[in-house]
């Protein structure tokens, strides 16, 4: 039977046992869904919208080589740098080359899912420079030593006790339970970041084609700070970002916030086209837009190119229950739920191809995703690669078996009452937490109920007595 | 142009036809600077946590600015070339009631342009006038072009925005239209390299879920509604 390895079984563990991140999961993701639903019953014609939004992202990634060439070239027309990135490792040594040959000793980092899937700060770092995550959420885990929990709120698992704790720590902060304080000890302390940097890096939410303007989406301001005040800006865009039009990018705007977080707009939406231009009071003096593929053009034409339609909104990890259970810690992963368990795979190496049995193929998922990516398939079309290549014989026997005996019906009743006499005698309570011999690997992360007393088959003959 | 990832893309695209389906409607639609629009402009503004005060003249729209900075007492204010080139009386206003008035251009060399920022970031509040608003989202739009400063609307602790009510839009996709039909959008594109909507406050609720203002950018967002036309 395929089965997580130890290591992901074993944060799976983790994330169950832990309360605290039970709690807060369990808060923040039923409060975005609620904001999210009220969202989008208050937008006229919504369903539509997400037909155009999902005709747009489908459209695009069948087109990606002509609008991703449009795109660099508007981006360079406008005066900026494009940096094509075959792997992470070409992404990140073109970033630290730069900052090493302008001798930047530190760099301001506004949220980036790209620059965390290259491994970039682990690098810069190799490299002796200095980097400052300048989102609150991710600038308190960098300076607890973790990892983001969730893709729009990375630190829900830290409660207020714990923050003050790090900011007394780090940052000198007085003892407070003051939400506001703390806020308050991060501007500060960032804001001279942000001031000194004389380098920001930011992600990208959409590249549009048509005038190379890049499209960043942020609540906290950090986004503006880094990309206006350090004379350098890189931008690190996956390539499958590029969206055709100014027109094609409001409507993916309409879904991305309310899917999201639940408001209609961010507080920032910035278009940013090529650096301080003539005229222009201030900017940076240079952009660098490093495009990155790392793996995704390998999908490009197979059915799994779907998974590149995605505008990481974060709405399907809130709504699917496995994720709400063991947090984003447990997958170990840079892009953790549902999504993150079909992009995992097809990025970088290719690790991660067990993420596709963290889910019950429930579909909440598909539901609410605002492009309509069809995830459960997705998870089941990696599910059956994974097991073409990796089903033992034993296994191949006796999913032949099991078909044989599913075509007889007296034969499969039998062998239902063996089994069921068989399961309550190891069951405990009610339920089997440990199977035998190959249910083993199953149960190690389900637990089984132990079936009542009898068939249903045996007990619907009982009752109508013309059971054929 | 041709690059490895660019033919890598290239070998495997479908080009596949991919029908586009019905144009979905505008978020919110009524004539710009219409009565709907306006009312409209108000909840979001009120929802999104930005206070606006209307005005009848651009005169008095002046003088409401520096009623509000006197009342808090601020002394410095961070502003841009195009804003006073939209509202002429806006920094004489500024000087004659005794403030400091920061605008004009960061150098482009790095020790100059970092002294000029540490300058800049000690202003109490930024004043901009807005290209356009859009009424169903609670949005200030703001441009950077021809002296158009980014910073005035980021680095102080309070923004203030000046909007004539024939720019108040009901959505972006409204302006998008107008601005792509007569040219203006690509206009925009060649002058500026920042347009930023602006929609309500900084925010974060990065701690414990906690709705907090002003962590990074301004904590107050005041709009200042010009009725008459410029
Ligand atoms: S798959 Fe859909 S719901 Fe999930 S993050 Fe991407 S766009 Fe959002």
């Amino acid at each position: 039977m395929s089965t997580p390895s130890p290591a992901f079984r074993a944060r799976i563990r983790e994330g169950l046992g832990n309360a605290v991140l039970q709690e807060a999961l369990g808060r923040a993701t039923r409060s975005f869904l609620i904001s999210r639903l009220k969202a989008l019953s208050d937008l006229p014609d919504a369903e539509t919208v997400r037909d155009r939004a999902r005709a747009i992202r489908a459209h695009t990634i069948a087109h990606l080589d002509r609008y991703l060439e449009q795109f660099a070239q508007e981006v360079e027309r406008h005066g900026g740098k494009v940096f094509w990135a075959a792997t992470a490792r070409e992404a990140c040594d073109y970033i630290v080359s730069l900052a090493r040959s302008r001798g930047i000793p530190m760099v301001a980092k506004s949220k980036s899912m790209v620059s965390e899937e290259i491994g970039l700060n682990h690098t810069l770092e190799a490299a002796g420079i200095r980097v400052v995550e300048t989102d609150l959420g991710e600038f308190i885990i960098q300076l607890a030593g973790e990892r983001p929990s969730h893709i729009i709120t990375p630190a829900i698992h830290k409660r207020r006790e714990d923050v003050s704790q790090i900011f007394q720590k780090h940052l000198g902060m007085p003892p407070t339970h003051e939400i506001s304080e703390m806020t308050a000890a991060a501007r500060r302390a960032l804001r001279q970041v942000f001031l000194d940097a004389r380098m920001g890096i930011s992600g990208v939410n959409f590249g549009i084609a048509e005038t190379g303007t890049l499209v960043l989406v942020t609540n906290e301001g950090n986004g503006r700070m880094v990309t206006t005040l350090p004379p350098i800006h890189v931008a690190l865009m996956g390539i499958e970002r590029v969206v055709p039009t100014w027109e094609d990018t409001e409507i993916l705007l309409r879904v991305l916030a309310r899917s999201a977080t639940g408001q209609a707009l961010t507080a920032y939406t910035s278009f940013l086209t090529g650096p301080r231009r003539r005229g222009e009071p201030d900017g940076p003096e240079e952009l660098h837009v490093v495009l990155v593929d790392n793996g995704r053009s390998r999908w490009l034409g197979t059915p799994l190119e779907e998974a590149l339609y995605c505008i990481r909104c974060g709405a399907c990890l809130n709504a699917c229950p496995v994720y709400q259970a063991i947090g984003g810690h447990a997958y170990g992963s840079v892009y953790p739920g549902p999504i993150g368990s079909i992009v995992t795979p097809m990025l970088g190496e290719g690790n991660g191809a067990e993420l596709a049995y963290a889910s019950s193929l429930c579909g909440a998922c598909q539901e609410v995703c605002p492009v309509r990516i069809a995830i459960p398939d997705l998870l089941v079309r990696w599910r059956q690669m994974r097991a073409g290549s990796l089903l033992p014989a034993w296994e191949r026997l006796g999913l032949r078996g099991y078909a044989w005996a599913a075509r007889h019906p007296s034969v499969w009743a039998r062998i239902g009452r063996w089994a069921m006499a068989l399961l309550r005698r190891i069951g405990r309570e009610g339920w089997l937490r440990r199977g035998p011999g190959p249910l083993r690997a199953w149960t190690a992360v389900r637990d089984f109920p132990v079936p009542r007393r009898s068939a249903f088959r045996d007990w619907w003959a009982s009752r109508k007595g013309d059971h054929r | 142009m041709s690059h490895p990832v660019l033919e890598a893309v290239r070998r495997r695209v479908t080009h596949r036809q991919v029908p586009l389906g019905p144009a979905p409607a505008l978020p919110f639609d009524a004539p710009p600077g219409s009565e709907a629009v306006i009312q409209r402009l108000w909840a979001s503004w009120a929802e999104v946590g930005v206070h606006a005060f209307r005005c009848a003249t651009e005169a008095e729209a002046i003088r409401g600015v520096v009623a509000w900075l006197r009342e808090r007492q601020i002394r410095q204010v961070l502003t841009d070339a195009r804003t006073a080139r939209s509202y002429p009386g806006l920094i004489p206003a500024l000087e004659d009631a005794g403030l400091a008035v920061m605008s004009g251009t960061l150098p482009r060399e790095e020790g100059p342009r970092y002294l000029g920022l540490g300058r800049w970031a000690t202003a109490e509040a930024g004043i901009t006038e807005a290209v356009a608003a859009f009424a169903d989202t609670g949005t200030i739009w703001v441009m950077g072009g021809l002296g158009g400063a980014r910073c005035a609307s980021l680095l102080p602790p309070v923004h203030l925005a000046l909007i004539r009510r024939a720019q108040v839009y009901p959505c972006m996709a409204a302006w998008l239209r107008e601005a792509r039909a007569s040219g203006a959008l690509m206009e925009w594109v060649e002058e500026s390299s920042a347009m930023i909507a602006i929609t309500g406050p900084s925010r974060t609720s990065d701690i414990e879920k906690v709705l907090t203002l002003g962590v990074h950018g301004p904590k107050e967002v005041i709009a200042f509604l010009i009725e008459e036309a410029g």
